[in-house]
């Protein structure tokens, strides 16, 4: 099916709320150095799932989780695992732009000093880097001190985008992170997403079939907590096993 | 339909039209309301430092004057004429003449005693003699008329080359204080008996004076000051006390009205005040407690009977000084050169003067507050029977001499302490306890601490108050060590803390949400039984039995059972749910997006509430503790009952204080409507509101700017 190695993967993975389980016994598997797409209809467990990945359904109340997730092979809830170092292999971004109420750079360089980076040299190298990798040095170099509320929503999500990567991560998940973008700003952070996964694994949440089709490698389908097809882009999108599959692709629900 | 549609929107119009209007009324109403409020507050505090005032009142001709005294209405100017008569002079000139009884003329010397009450005069052929002199009102009808009475109580042999210096009275008998040629004598004047004792005095007495009771005098030779008081109850002799060289030679000398300062005139214009204090080791010394500026010959010094100002009576002038206040109130306009007597009326309310001539000059007083200057109201002043200057607040006491000592410094330190002691206690427990329920305690817990510190706000401040000062005080007192283990908790707890921070995080998950609540309590309450088991075992091997104690004789610190700690504790209880609750609020409403933003970067809980929440929420924080203090400063009720209420300028926390807002509450209702004290307190009240005003003030500003600095939080 796939050549390059597992970067994420869940083993009969059921977790929820509460009384109620949100995902039923999901086996996936992530590659490497690829695009995947999760895309279902509103409350199937897209960002659940995705926040699986980083822990971050911990600080929900009630959550509860069976099964494993595996990030680079290793056991993601393993005690021995700090929550911290786990975050920092794997970064996130969410729908709405949410950058600190602080500088530019002081955003980017969070993570770093977080991880107890002190050296002002080698942040601010981090905080060039990370703005580049995000392609937004060019637009904000001028203004690294200014707040980053001065920035467009497009803007801001990519220096959250840069945010995470000044981490160093090698997986980013991103939950919808253009839904509030216009077209324009939509386009360049699509172009963001595909010249990153040269060298990050990216899980990207998206309402949008057309955004899937454009930037996913693979796309996973999700329905009411279960993962009913998983495979390459445009082999789903062509010609999808399920019937379930194709009816949401055709627009008859969702 | 349509229809329908456009009249659902003209209502609605309507009422929003209505409803704006409704609140900016509402608005404008508060603010008017605050306004007159301070208006008010103005209007009556501000003339306690209006300026007195003197307008001459006329003058009526009469024959040549040797003393004189007026009525307590103001009705007839008494004059002691050289031909041996009193001539009462009314205010439209009419005259009516009274014979001295057994006097020969012509009258050489003549002395109102300074209340008004006694005249002594000396004859043509040295005799002395002492009348009593009394006006009794009778009504008749709506009219009021004063009914002379002149009684002569004794008369005896002066001889010759005596002169008066003083004369005091009481019932029907009279001290009189006399200057001879070789020092002065003290005559003692009844209906039953008459006696002279000498006072040893070095040199002819040249000025002096008696206290009402004749129990002390003042005497004045050219070149020195010498006090005398009856050391012996069964002996009516005067024994020297103390005694002082002075710098000018003196002319005149009075005793201000409570019996404590003595005030010298001297020969090139000077006026100064003079004290006996007791001297280190044992006796008396003499003190000079002031010193007025001015020029001119002093001839005469009267005392008011009301308070702590004097006439001064000069060559060309007369000048009411004031002793407090340390001021010259003013001089009496329009003054006569000629004038040979002058004197205050007995309420205060007028002078007058007689000229050679026996022109009688009037003057209408207005003194105004005399005694509540800034400089008395704010800078330390030297009161009678102190040493130096201090700052006081003690407004009223038991007698008519009674000096007020109304220094608003003691008032606005306590209040300030008060405040600065229930910060200290509560802000921070308020604080960390917001941040920890609003980012780290377990859901359930938040539901249930939330109302219950909310509560906390609905007991009275009376309850709160009484509790602290009938329950908590004594037990504080009782048990120091155990009171010094509770305020230590918090800051041991967080110690514990960091400690905790540095060990392994493997250890640390283990003990997440509700059961590292639970050990913490368990910490609380062991390290609680362990100091109450204690206790008794530290107080006698470390303090010798009793703590206070030991605090006075190891550290010289008093301990006051009604003490800023305990206010500290009584008032941080009203303060902590206001505190809490804007912090809290304010904590909420960080964002969460941001939390989670800092969270997914590796940050945990801790450095994302450190990094993140605190910043974001620092001006709600910073708004909250300046509420909490602008309510300590304002809180009357608690601070009055746990305070002691003594006008300390300590900050010791064993030690009480007297707070703004609990005088006003203390004083206001039994302060007489216009007078100083009512007045001061006004002003008292003016300043707090001031305070309260600053208070939020800067807090607003402070806040503005933080939120300018953190920017717009992303909605
Ligand atoms: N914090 C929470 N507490 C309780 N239930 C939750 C919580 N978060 C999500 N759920 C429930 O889990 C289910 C899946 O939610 P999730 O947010 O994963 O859906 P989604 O696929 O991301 O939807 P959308 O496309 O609208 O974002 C929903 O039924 C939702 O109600
Ligand atoms: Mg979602």
């Amino acid at each position: 099916m796939t050549t390059a190695p597992a970067a994420l993967r869940t083993r009969s993975l059921l977790a929820g709320f509460g009384s109620t389980a949100v995902l039923q016994a999901i086996d996936l598997t992530i590659p490497e150095r690829q695009i995947t797409a999760f895309i279902g209809p509103s409350g199937c467990g897209k960002s659940t799932l995705l926040r699986c990945f980083n822990r971050m359904n911990d600080h929900l109340a009630g959550f509860f989780r069976n099964g494993e997730v595996l990030v680079h092979g290793r056991d993601a809830y393993d005690p021995s695992f700090p929550l911290e170092e786990l975050r920092s292999q794997v970064g996130m971004v969410f729908q709405k732009p949410n950058p600190f109420p602080q500088s530019i750079a002081r955003n980017v360089s969070f993570g770093p000093r977080m991880a107890g980076v002190r050296d002002p040299a080698v942040l601010a190298e981090l905080v060039e880097a990370s703005l580049r990798r995000a392609q937004l040095w060019d637009e904000v170099k001028d203004r690294l001190h200014a707040s980053a509320f001065e920035l467009s929503g497009g803007q801001q999500q990519r220096l959250c985008i840069a945010r995470a990567l000044a981490s160093g991560p090698q997986i980013l998940l991103l939950d919808e992170p253009a839904s509030a973008l216009d077209p324009i700003a939509t386009a360049k952070l699509e172009e963001t997403i595909l010249e990153l996964s040269r060298e990050v694994t990216i899980v990207l949440v998206t309402h949008n079939l057309q955004q899937a089709a454009r930037v996913a490698h693979r796309t996973a389908f999700l329905y009411l907590g279960k993962l009913i097809e998983e495979g390459e882009t445009a082999a789903m999108f062509a010609a999808p096993r399920e019937r379930l599959t194709e009816e949401y692709l055709t627009g008859r629900f969702g | 339909m349509r229809a329908d549609t456009a009249r659902f929107r003209a209502r609605a119009r309507a009422i929003d039209r209505w409803m704006a209007g409704l609140i900016t009324g509402g608005g404008a109403a508060v603010l008017i309301a605050t306004f007159l409020l301070v208006l008010f507050l103005v209007i009556e505090s501000v003339p306690v430092l209006r300026s007195p005032r003197a307008s001459s009142e006329g003058v009526v001709p009469q024959g040549v004057p040797l003393a004189a005294a007026e009525d307590e209405y103001r009705e007839r100017v008494t004059v002691v004429g050289a031909e041996g008569s009193l001539h009462l002079v009314g205010r439209d000139g009419e005259v009516e003449v009274i014979p001295l009884e057994g006097v020969q003329p012509p009258v050489h010397q003549a002395l109102f005693s300074a209340d008004g009450r006694f005249l002594v005069a000396v004859d043509g052929v040295g005799r002395l003699h002492a009348f009593s002199w009394r006006q009794r009102v009778i009504w008749e009808g709506e009219r009021r008329v004063l009914q002379p009475r002149l009684r002569a109580i004794a008369a005896t042999a002066a001889g010759d080359g005596k002169h008066l210096l003083a004369v005091v009275g009481e019932g029907s008998s009279a001290k009189v204080l006399v200057g001879t040629e070789d020092g002065a004598s003290v005559v003692h004047l009844s209906e039953k008996s008459t006696s002279a004792t000498n006072l040893a005095v070095a040199g002819p007495a040249v000025a002096g004076a008696l206290t009402a009771s004749g129990e002390q005098a003042w005497v004045a030779t050219a070149n020195g000051l010498q006090w005398f008081q009856r050391l012996d109850p069964e002996v009516s002799l005067l024994e020297p006390t103390a005694s002082v060289p002075l710098s000018f030679r003196p002319t005149t000398a009075a005793v201000l009205l409570g019996d404590v300062t003595l005030v010298l005139g001297g020969e090139s214009g000077e006026v100064e005040a003079w004290q006996a204090l007791p001297a280190a080791g044992a006796g008396w010394r003499l003190d000079q407690a002031a010193q007025f500026h001015g020029s001119g010959r002093v001839i005469a010094v009267t005392p008011s009977q009301r308070e702590k100002s004097f006439l001064v009576q000069r060559i060309t002038a007369a000048e009411i000084l004031h002793l407090t206040s340390r001021r010259t109130l003013l001089a009496l306009p329009g003054y006569p050169a000629d004038a040979v007597v002058a004197r205050l009326s007995p309420r205060l309310d007028g002078a007058f003067a007689v000229t050679a001539k026996g022109a009688v000059h009037r003057w209408s007083l207005q003194l105004h507050h005399p005694e509540a200057s800034l400089a008395t109201l704010f800078l330390p002043v030297r009161y009678e029977g102190y040493e130096r200057a201090h700052v006081v607040w003690q407004s009223s006491g038991g007698s008519a001499g009674f000096e007020p000592k109304l220094s608003l410094l003691p008032l606005i330190v306590g209040t300030l302490k008060g405040a600065l002691y229930a910060l200290l206690f509560s802000a921070p427990l308020a604080l960390a306890g917001a941040l920890y329920v609003n980012q780290f305690a377990p859901r359930g817990l938040r539901e249930v601490v939330k109302p219950v510190i909310e509560l906390m706000a609905a007991v009275p401040s009376v309850v709160v108050g009484f509790l602290a000062a009938l329950f908590l005080a004594p037990l504080v007192r009782e048990h120091l060590l155990i009171s010094a283990g509770v305020l230590l908790a918090a800051p041991s707890v967080a110690a514990v803390a960091v400690v905790w921070s540095l060990a392994p995080a493997r250890w640390q998950r283990r003990l997440s949400g509700a059961r590292e609540l639970v050990v913490v309590l368990g910490m609380l309450v062991v390290a609680g039984t362990v100091l109450i088991v204690l206790e008794p075992h530290l107080h006698q091997a470390w303090f010798g039995g009793d703590v206070v104690h030991w605090l006075y004789q190891r550290l010289g610190v008093t301990y006051d059972q009604r003490n800023a700690m305990v206010v500290g504790f009584a008032l941080g209880f009203a303060v902590i749910p206001i505190i809490f609750t804007i912090a809290e609020d304010a904590l909420s409403n960080v964002p969460p997006s941001l939390v989670a933003a800092s969270l997914a970067l590796g940050a945990t809980p801790w450095e994302a509430a450190r990094t993140v929440v605190i910043p974001a929420a620092s001006p709600g924080l910073f708004a909250a503790v300046m509420l909490g203090l602008g309510r300590a400063v304002g809180e009357t009720m608690i601070v009055l009952m746990a305070t002691g209420n003594t006008p300390l300028m300590s900050l010791s926390p064993f030690n009480g204080m007297r707070t703004m807002a609990a005088t006003i509450a203390v004083e206001l209702p039994e302060a007489p409507y216009g007078g100083t004290l009512y007045r001061v307190l006004i002003l008292t009240a003016l300043l707090l509101f001031c305070f309260t005003f600053a208070i939020n003030m800067v807090a607003a500003a402070v806040a503005e700017r933080l939120r300018k600095r953190f920017g717009r939080l992303a909605a």
